[in-house]
């Protein structure tokens, strides 16, 4: 099992990390999501959740470093790092294991999973804890 | 479709470096990231070892068969194609089992057995069944009742109340859940 799982790794790895390092993805969040009012930190953790859970964990302490573990950004924060999961690499991972070439909508429906959750819990936090 | 995917995003991110002056990053990105790699894979690979261990032992003390029975009657609607018995159940119960409370690095090894178990019912081994569909899309939207690393990451940071968020991430996560299911069975009679 271990050999199979590498080079998707590999691929994910190098793929996504070009693409946050080159400022597309900075650059993308800022045109869609400018105007919502979220802080910048939040929005980097709903980009980086999906790909990566260790660097998405490191952006939640250092939300909790900056604001306080028990603000409302720090609240919004936890919550949306509870609902969402690290969506690319248990596709990339799970169907790489067991040599799947077509993923058909795989992506697709997680995505909007993950969008649902982002969704509710910051109308939840917004009616709950502001 | 995650394949060419890999290949879309190096090639919009070293456009984009080009463009706005970033090559520097890119380059240096692309000399890193073998090594990164095999630094994230050796920090998985002995937590999988060990929760594939500790399967086998849940399996073979027949824990897994009781759990899964009881998880598995409400799974059975959603995966109309895998025989009601079939051991790829029990995996997937515990897979959602250990979501459940938040142990993500603990599903994965049930996750990775479950994916094997219903290759074995896939027709065609290079795409996709509609079962895996529909475990993967269950997978990501997780139901989430104890989030238990982040109750522990907010107690370290001397929370007053480290679960306040656990309603939220488990009504949240109930939607994502049954919106994704709801869009998966859509796209599932279309194919």
């Amino acid at each position: 099992m271990g050999y199979t799982i590498f080079p998707n790794l590999l691929a994910m790895i190098l793929s996504v990390n070009i693409l946050i390092n080159s400022g597309f993805l900075e650059w993308l969040f800022s045109l869609f999501l400018g105007n919502l009012k979220l802080p910048l930190e939040l929005l980097s953790l709903i980009a980086t959740k999906p790909i990566s859970g260790s660097a998405a964990l490191a952006l939640l302490n250092n939300i909790y470093q900056t604001y306080g573990v028990d603000s409302f950004v720090s609240l919004l924060a936890s919550t949306i790092e509870g609902c969402t999961d690290t969506t690319f690499y248990v596709i990339a991972l799970y169907y790489g294991s067991v040599g799947i070439k077509k993923t058909r909508y795989a992506l697709a429906t997680s995505l909007f999973g993950d969008f649902v959750g982002i969704f509710t819990s910051i109308v939840l936090c917004y009616i709950l804890f502001s | 479709m995650v394949n060419r995917l890999w290949t879309y995003f190096i090639i919009i991110g070293i456009l984009y470096g080009l463009l706005t002056g970033h090559s520097m990053a890119v380059n240096e990105t692309i000399l890193k990231s073998a090594k990164s790699s095999l630094e994230v894979f050796i920090q998985i690979f002995p937590v999988i070892a060990l929760w594939l261990g500790i399967m086998n032992i849940a399996t073979q003390s027949g824990l897994l068969d009781k759990l899964a029975k009881l998880l598995s009657h409400l799974l059975h609607p959603l995966f109309p194609d895998v025989p009601k018995n079939h051991r790829a159940f029990g995996y997937m119960s515990s897979n959602i089992i250990a979501n459940m409370f938040g142990l993500g690095s603990a599903a994965t090894p049930f996750g990775l057995k479950a994916m094997t178990s219903l290759q074995e019912l896939n027709c065609n081994k290079k795409v996709a069944s509609k079962s895996m569909l529909t475990f993967t899309t269950l997978n990501t939207a997780a139901i989430t009742i104890i989030p238990t690393t982040l109750i522990a990451l907010r107690i370290m940071y001397g929370s007053i109340d480290p679960t306040k968020t656990v309603l939220v991430t488990l009504l949240s996560t109930v939607m994502a859940t049954i919106f994704s299911l709801i869009l998966d069975k859509i796209l599932a009679r279309r194919l």
